[in-house]
């Protein structure tokens, strides 16, 4: 453990950019929700031209994605967006790591899952939180200018 | 907080739970490891952290990139590297056998395991310069 603290693991990014995937399934929909996160997918890579980031992001969004919209789409009445942004942290995690895992074959890596899972699950609460906040105020923002 | 948010917390707090145990494994000591250092899954050298002078610098160029590690007594790290992000540089340096540095361009992979001694798979992949 305590070797892992400097920096766990390397492109841990704590996701917050991650709202506004959220907000997007919270205010338009599944539909408007991938195309956020796929844009901001190809924009990050075009910004930042590391085809390995790029293949761990996908690999997260492949189980993120779908979990968090089923989750939204099933579950919205039992279930509040930050406990859904948590899930869906979660599931990236995991996808992120079994990217890294199938391009080096080494499977040691996962030993960082319970690490990254736990941080993740923080920053997804935060994630989810924000998204559900701003959610709040832009449609409170919309109803008060359409009268 | 709604009805089922306790539960889905709950479970993800049992899996990571899980997985840390699962992944926990053994602790080595620090005696007897030796650093194993493998490109794209096949492992290319192995060297006792014992029988390294500390300081040890060694050069790598796992397909056409160039790391360099450094062995300090009991632990490594890569102190240089060409590749684009850098991250392996910012890895914790590896002490135990539960670590793992990765250089994901270069497909490289450090790690440290009970002392065997394995030869390197192909000779051409082998280090191509130590320094002291």
């Amino acid at each position: 453990m305590e070797s892992w603290f400097p920096l766990p693991f390397p492109g841990v990014r704590l996701g917050l950019a991650n709202v506004f995937p959220l907000l997007a399934l919270l205010l338009f929909g599944p539909r408007e929700a991938v195309a956020v996160a796929l844009t901001r997918l190809c924009m990050a890579f075009l910004l930042a031209g590391n085809p390995f980031a790029l293949a761990c992001s996908a690999g997260g969004l492949l189980l993120s994605l779908p979990l968090s919209i089923a989750l939204w789409k099933k579950h919205r009445d039992e279930l509040s967006v930050p406990a859904i942004s948590v899930a869906s942290a979660a599931a990236f995690n995991v996808g992120q790591l079994c990217a890294v895992v199938s391009l080096t074959s080494e499977p040691r890596i996962l030993a960082y899952l319970p690490v990254i899972m736990a941080v993740g699950g923080v920053t997804g609460y935060l994630v989810g939180y924000m998204a559900d906040k701003l959610r709040l105020r832009i449609e409170t923002a919309l109803v008060r200018r359409s009268p | 907080m709604k009805q089922k948010d306790k539960r889905l917390y709950l479970i993800l707090f049992l899996l990571i739970a899980a997985a840390a145990f699962l992944t926990s494994g053994r602790r080595g000591g620090n005696g007897d490891l030796s650093l194993e250092i493998s490109v794209d899954g096949r492992v290319t050298r192995s060297l006792a952290l014992s029988d390294t002078a500390p300081g040890t610098s060694i050069m790598l160029r796992p397909g056409g990139g160039m790391n360099e590690l450094v062995i300090s007594g009991d632990s490594v790290r890569m102190v240089s590297a060409d590749c684009p992000g850098g991250d392996c540089l910012k890895m914790a340096p590896l002490t135990s056998e539960r670590g793992v540095i990765v250089c994901l361009p270069h497909k490289l992979v450090l790690k440290l395991r009970a002392k065997d001694g394995r030869k390197p798979s192909n000779p051409d992949d082998a280090i191509d310069a130590v320094t002291y």
